[in-house]
């Protein structure tokens, strides 16, 4: 049977699987009868969609009020387009680096309902001297901030395919003494980062889904790593710096399987790559293989 | 690179809403106006559409160009593959009757070969540089840019004292890049004194000027390194006693000292070795007695 392209019927087509055929029986009765006003489609699209979306690697917000708890991060859904969020992990690095290190970061999207939806998101973390030099190869003070920011774009294909595109940049910012901040973090990674990402999940019940994540590091500038040493007769002074090696690995695989539950989400992916420390944003240098994992409890708080 | 990184500083707003506006998606059909991704027609139509991608182009240079850093920069390095060619291959053919004739001209070869290894112990610092520069470093990282070593010479003395002022001063400049110490690079003597000895015979030496050094293989920051053959281009002055000597080379290791001597038919090179003093000229090495024994092609 041939049906008329109508917003309510490729709003049915982009909806849930059960909520996408009262959907198209909707449309279907509305492209036999009478025309509706595109309000009313738009607002039958909304209606369809899925409320709670995964939001790592996405474009996607929290509902409002909705709250997301785990033992990697939490967030929280300010209004629908605007969540916040921490990375767990970092606030008790006390117990290894003798620090915390405070985080948060804020993720607004598009405010209108279509195939695509857009986000930017913003975030920080400060860890001071004590931390890094527990972290660097050589010998650091100062502080240091991390600035992350990434852009996403994700595009429904249909009900049960989602593709997002990412662009992550951070920034190393060095607080104090700028010359001894290290060049070499887990493994060795510097300061100006940018990562582009493709992730893909196609739901194949409504709890079960499989995930395809791919990343490539675009950029890793060069960090200053200036050297100064003097002992009696003799004094070296260098003015390096330091940038990823040519030869080492740029990319990340990372195919997996997502569960999404009332009120329990879980991912797992596994793969092997150059490995993005998440609070951070700072990639490894050397090709790991990858473990991704999330774990979360989701209630409306407000 | 440079113009990227001004750019970005004002192009991300501006390419942001070109990204907004370019993606105008004109249904030729119907001649409706969609602003993707504000509003948009159905997906598998979209390949018909006519776009404009200009503006994507743009935020995605802009945003790659965001993270851009000045590198340091690599100094200058002395080229002396010319020169490695000529000991490589003298260009001159001598007699049998000649060989000892051309040695004759440089009666100073071995207390040259003893003067200029007194001075390894300077050069041996490249090490420090390279322990310090490695502390920088780290695995999948790459260091670049400029290392330099002040060293006070240790006078003439049999008790070394570095002190500048009476002694001199030597300064080295290495060039890192990729993560290793390029195996040539300049050296520069201010009136540098050092003590050698031939035997039991002590004699002074002075380095003055630029030297150009090569030491035969680049040294990796992150692993141990042996000096191979040292090719030695002296720009300035070497006074062993009473001699002074203006560019001369060298090309010496562990257990050899070459000397390359311009003759009127060409090139030779003049050496000392465990075996005795000799000459390799085009076609032929010759070994000579120590004193004025006699000389047979080896």
């Amino acid at each position: 049977m041939r049906r008329a392209l109508t917003p309510a019927f490729i709003a049915g087509l982009l909806a849930s699987p059960a909520a996408a055929r009262d959907a198209v029986r909707e449309a279907s009765l509305v492209t036999r009868g009478a025309s509706d006003t595109a309000g009313a489609a738009s607002e039958a699209a909304r209606e369809a969609e899925p409320k709670d979306l995964r939001t790592d690697f996405t474009a996607y917000t929290r509902p409002r009020g909705r709250a997301a708890v785990g033992p990697l991060k939490l967030e929280l859904g300010i209004i629908d387009e605007v969540t916040l969020g921490t990375y767990v992990p970092p606030w008790f690095a006390f117990a290894v680096l003798g620090t915390p290190a405070p985080n948060l970061y804020l993720k607004a999207r598009s405010w209108w309902s279509g195939p695509l939806t857009l986000a930017v998101r913003g975030g920080f973390l400060y860890l001071d001297g004590s931390g890094i030099a527990e972290l660097a190869d050589a010998d650091a003070s100062g502080s240091a901030t991390v600035l992350t920011s990434e852009i996403d774009a994700s595009l429904r294909l249909n009900t049960r395919v989602r593709v997002s595109l990412g662009f992550d940049y951070s920034h190393l910012v060095a607080v104090g003494s700028g010359t001894d901040v290290a060049t070499s973090i887990e493994g060795a990674s510097v300061a100006d980062t940018g990562t582009a990402r493709l992730f893909a999940q196609w739901q194949l019940t409504r709890v079960f889904g499989l995930t395809f994540l791919a990343r490539y590091v675009v950029f890793q500038s060069p960090f200053g790593a200036d050297v100064s040493t003097e002992s009696p007769g003799i004094a070296i002074s260098g003015d390096l710096s330091a940038g990823r090696s040519s030869s080492g690995t740029r990319y990340a695989v990372v195919p997996g399987v997502s569960f999404d539950w009332t009120h329990w989400e879980f991912y797992l992916g596994v793969g092997y790559g150059t490995f993005q420390i998440p609070a951070v944003g700072l990639p490894t240098t050397r090709a790991l293989p990858i473990v991704d994992l999330a774990l979360a409890f989701k209630f409306d708080l407000f | 690179m440079r113009f990227a990184c001004f750019a970005s500083r004002s192009c991300p707003r501006a390419a942001l809403a070109l990204f907004v506006h370019s993606y105008r998606d004109v249904d030729r059909a119907s001649g409706r106006t969609y602003r993707w991704p504000m509003s948009s027609r159905p997906l598998r139509s979209l390949t018909r559409s006519r776009t404009r991608p200009l503006g994507p182009v743009v935020v995605l240079g802009c945003l790659v160009s965001l993270g851009c850093t000045e590198a340091a920069d690599i100094p200058d390095v002395p080229d002396l593959e010319t020169l490695r060619q000529e000991y490589n291959a003298p260009t001159a053919g001598l007699d049998g009757a000649d060989v000892r004739r051309v040695l004759d001209t440089f009666p100073a070869l071995e207390r040259l070969a003893r003067a200029l290894r007194a001075a390894d112990p300077l050069i041996d610092s490249v090490d420090d540089a390279r322990d310090a520069a490695n502390e920088r470093s780290g695995r999948g990282v790459d260091l670049r840019g400029a290392l330099t070593i002040d060293l006070n010479c240790p006078g003439q003395e049999a008790r070394p004292s570095f002190d500048e002022v009476s002694n001199g001063n030597l300064s080295i400049d290495l060039a890192v890049e990729r993560g290793v110490i390029k195996q040539a690079f300049w050296m520069t003597a201010r009136r540098c004194l050092l003590r050698a000895a031939l035997g039991s015979l002590a004699f002074p030496v002075e380095l003055d000027g630029p030297i150009a050094i090569d030491l035969g293989a680049p040294i990796g920051l992150r692993q141990a390194w042996q000096r191979d053959r040292t090719l030695v281009s002296l720009l300035g002055t070497i006074s062993i006693d009473a001699l002074t000597l203006s560019d001369v080379s060298a090309r010496y290791g562990p257990r050899d000292f070459e000397y390359l001597q311009r003759t009127e038919g060409g090139s030779v090179v003049l050496f000392v070795s465990e075996d005795g003093i000799g000459l390799r000229d085009r076609d032929a090495t010759w070994l000579c007695e120590r004193g004025d024994g006699v000389c047979g092609a080896r």
